[in-house]
C-alpha cells in the first residue's frame, strides 16, 4: 500500500474524534473574550497564563502610551481594519472604553501605543487559531 | 460612592501615562511578540526559549538594519 494512503488511513480515527461544533465555537469565543481562556479550558494552564499576561500587558502598555481606538465608521479601510484588529483583543477594549479611556493622538508615544493595541488583538487571533488546532487534535 | 465610581470610571485609565523612546518601545514590542510566538509555536520550554530568543533578536536586528539603510534618506 502506498505510504500516503497509509498516512490518510492512520489520520482518519483522529478526525472522527473531532469535538462538536458548539464546543469548538465556545472555545474560540472564550479565547477571543479573554486571552488565554481557551487554553485554560483545554487544560493548558502554563500556556494560558503566559498568553494572558503577555497580551494584556501589551494592551495596557498601548493604553499607557495613549494609543488610539479606531472606529469602524470612519470611511477608511485601514481605520476599519484597525478597529477590528483592536476588537480582537476581547473584552479588554470595551472595558477600557467603559472606564472613559480616550487616546490622545497628539501624545508623543501615541503611534507606538496604537501599534501595541492592534498587535495585542492580532496576537489574540493567533491564540484563537491555536485553541482551534488543539481542540481539533492537530496540535498538542 | 457614586462620585468615587465616576472618578474611577473617568480617571483610572487616563491617569496611566507612559512616554517612551522609540528603541525602548521596539524592545518591549519585540519581547512580548517573541514570547507569544514562542509559546504558540513550540512545545517544550527549551525549544520555546531558543525560538523566542531567535525571534527577539531577528526583530531587533532587522529594525536596526532597516534603520541604518534608511539613514541616508531622512525624508
Amino acid at each position: 500500500m502506498p505510504k500516503k494512503e497509509l498516512e490518510v488511513k492512520a489520520a482518519s480515527p483522529a478526525s472522527a474524534a473531532h469535538p462538536p461544533a458548539g464546543r469548538l465555537i465556545g472555545l474560540c469565543v472564550a479565547a477571543w473574550l479573554i486571552p488565554g481562556l481557551g487554553h485554560l479550558v483545554l487544560g493548558r494552564r502554563g500556556r494560558a497564563a503566559i498568553l494572558f499576561l503577555s497580551i494584556l500587558t501589551m494592551f495596557i502598555l498601548g493604553l499607557a502610551m495613549k494609543g488610539e481606538f479606531f472606529t469602524s465608521g470612519a470611511g477608511s479601510l485601514l481605520s476599519t481594519l484597525g478597529h477590528y484588529g483592536e476588537l480582537s483583543v476581547g473584552v479588554a477594549m470595551p472595558i477600557a472604553r467603559f472606564f472613559g479611556y480616550h487616546g490622545n493622538p497628539l501624545f508623543v508615544s501615541s503611534d507606538y501605543g496604537t501599534a501595541f493595541l492592534v498587535t495585542a488583538g492580532m496576537l489574540n487571533i493567533l491564540c484563537i487559531l491555536d485553541v482551534y488546532d488543539i481542540a481539533m487534535g492537530r496540535k498538542k | 460612592m457614586a462620585a468615587w465610581l465616576a472618578n474611577l470610571r473617568h480617571g483610572v485609565l487616563n491617569s496611566l501615562v507612559m512616554a517612551i523612546a522609540h528603541f525602548n518601545a521596539l524592545l518591549l514590542f519585540a519581547f512580548f511578540v517573541s514570547v507569544v510566538f514562542a509559546v504558540l509555536s513550540k512545545d517544550t520550554p527549551r525549544e520555546r526559549l531558543i525560538y523566542g530568543l531567535k525571534v527577539f533578536l531577528a526583530f531587533v536586528g532587522v529594525a536596526l538594519a532597516l534603520g541604518w539603510l534608511m539613514y541616508p534618506f531622512p525624508r
